[in-house]
């Protein structure tokens, strides 16, 4: 079986930094508003997984400021980025519809244990 | 447990946090912070799962950048090896046999002995050198100054061990050595001269494993950025890197060399320098002494163990220096 392009958290960075630039915490703001409160990325993973897709090229540092001495960094979708998020999208939609369609096919057989 | 960088968070857990950042990028850290005080805004303060997932963050980056290291050290490996062949050849040039075997009696053999350790008692700076060192060299800024240093002094070795191999090699000419001796002079000069030649190259091989290395890892929305580039210049690195050479000229020009780097080496403190200075200097003018009498007193050996304690001290001050920095902590007030 082919591994997924992306992973759920990723797929998730990548869907919030389509909305436009944000910078850390924003993501995590973003991408909770995204699912409703169901995710929330930690701290350290967030970090981990946008190193990973920098250095990929997926997404790319949009600015840096200095606030109260300390460094802001927003970071933006790249062309490369919004490309994999699309395909991603056709892929997770066309798995979903056909899971949607085998339920509406037998709605309500269960197994008895 | 949670807790809130603008109140007052417990001690303990504003304290392990502050360490972990330590252990990320500094810039990583530093927005890290910032992360920090943009949840804490939003009260929404971090919990243990942040924590724990900082500290994930913490060891893939320590991973990572040990990794990073490895062609350079690698690469430091040779130098070793290349310093430990110029002691051999010092230790041979300077108590060849003919010199001692023959011509000292016995008891001066056991100061012999003692000189022979004290001289390859600078082995031991050389891993720790090679370590440093690679760090300083591969650092662009620094790249333009130690490679120039590093060639002079090499020039500087080449000439003076020709002009030796050119006087032993007329000796032998007049017969005052037999065809035995002639060889074992030709492989004394021949390795330094080798090791002249060969350490700036592989110096520059150091330095292009290492920036081919971070070039590799760069892409076009992250510039190569290698820690190195952030480090200071290391004048310690660098002196412990010259010193083979600066030992077969004068054993003097190494400790007089030593004082001096001392007081340009921005990782010390005054205090370093003044302590440093009032142990060194006193050796070096026990050694100078000592030179002219071509003796081992009592007096030089404690001055000479008082010279590895400093320089073992100087050494893990130096190292600590490298270590990245924290650019600000959790909780303190911010700049306005």
């Amino acid at each position: 079986m082919a591994r997924p392009a992306l992973n759920e958290q990723r797929f998730l960075i990548l869907t919030a930094l389509a909305g436009g630039p944000l910078h850390g915490y924003g993501l995590v703001a973003e991408i909770g508003d995204i699912t409703g409160g169901e995710t929330r990325p930690r701290a350290g993973a967030l970090y981990h997984g946008l190193d990973k897709m920098l250095d990929q090229g997926l997404v790319a540092i949009d600015s840096e400021e200095t606030v109260d001495g300390r460094l802001r960094r927003t970071y933006a979708l790249t062309g490369d980025g919004r490309d994999l998020l699309a395909r991603e999208a056709a892929r997770r939609r066309r798995d979903a519809d056909a899971a949607q369609e085998r339920l509406a096919r037998q709605p309500t057989r269960r197994l008895a244990i | 447990m949670t807790w809130h960088p603008r109140e007052t968070p417990p001690d303990r857990w504003r304290v392990m946090t502050e360490r972990l950042l330590r252990w990320v990028d500094p810039d990583r850290g530093d927005e890290l912070r910032m992360h920090i005080e943009d949840a804490a805004a939003a009260d929404e303060p971090l919990g243990p799962g942040d924590t724990a997932s900082i500290l994930g963050l913490a060891a893939r980056t320590q991973i990572r950048r040990t990794l990073e290291q490895v062609p350079a050290l690698i690469a430091g490996l040779p130098i070793v090896a290349l310093c430990l062949v110029a002691y051999g050849s010092i230790y041979e040039s300077h108590f060849a046999p003919w010199d001692l075997m023959e011509e000292i009696p016995s008891t001066d053999l056991t100061a012999a002995s003692l000189r022979r350790a004290v001289e390859l008692g600078w082995i031991a700076f050389l891993p720790a050198a090679a370590l440093s060192g690679w760090r300083t060299v591969t650092s662009v800024a620094q790249r333009r100054f130690v490679l120039p240093a590093i060639y002079v002094t090499a020039l500087i070795v080449l000439i003076t061990q020709a002009d030796i191999f050119i006087e032993h090699t007329a000796w032998f000419a007049d017969g005052d050595l037999d065809a035995g001796d002639v060889d074992q002079v030709s492989s004394y000069s021949l390795g330094l001269i080798s090791v002249a030649f060969l350490m700036p190259v592989i110096y520059l091989l150091a330095d292009v494993l290492t920036r081919a290395w971070h070039g590799r890892r760069s892409t076009d929305h992250q510039p190569a950025a290698p820690p190195m580039t952030r480090d200071r210049f290391d004048p310690i690195a660098v002196g412990a890197l010259l010193a083979p050479c600066l030992f077969a000229l004068s054993p003097m020009m190494a400790f007089v060399l030593f004082v001096v780097l001392v007081w340009v080496t921005p990782s010390f403190r005054l205090l370093h320098k003044m302590v440093a200075t009032a142990v060194l200097v006193p050796l070096v003018a026990t050694a100078l002494a000592v030179d002219r009498t071509d003796d081992l007193s009592p007096a030089l050996l404690g001055a000479l163990l008082a010279f590895v304690v400093v320089w073992a001290w100087l050494a893990t001050v130096a190292f600590r220096a490298h270590r990245p920095a924290t650019q600000a902590t959790i909780g303190a007030p911010t700049a306005p």
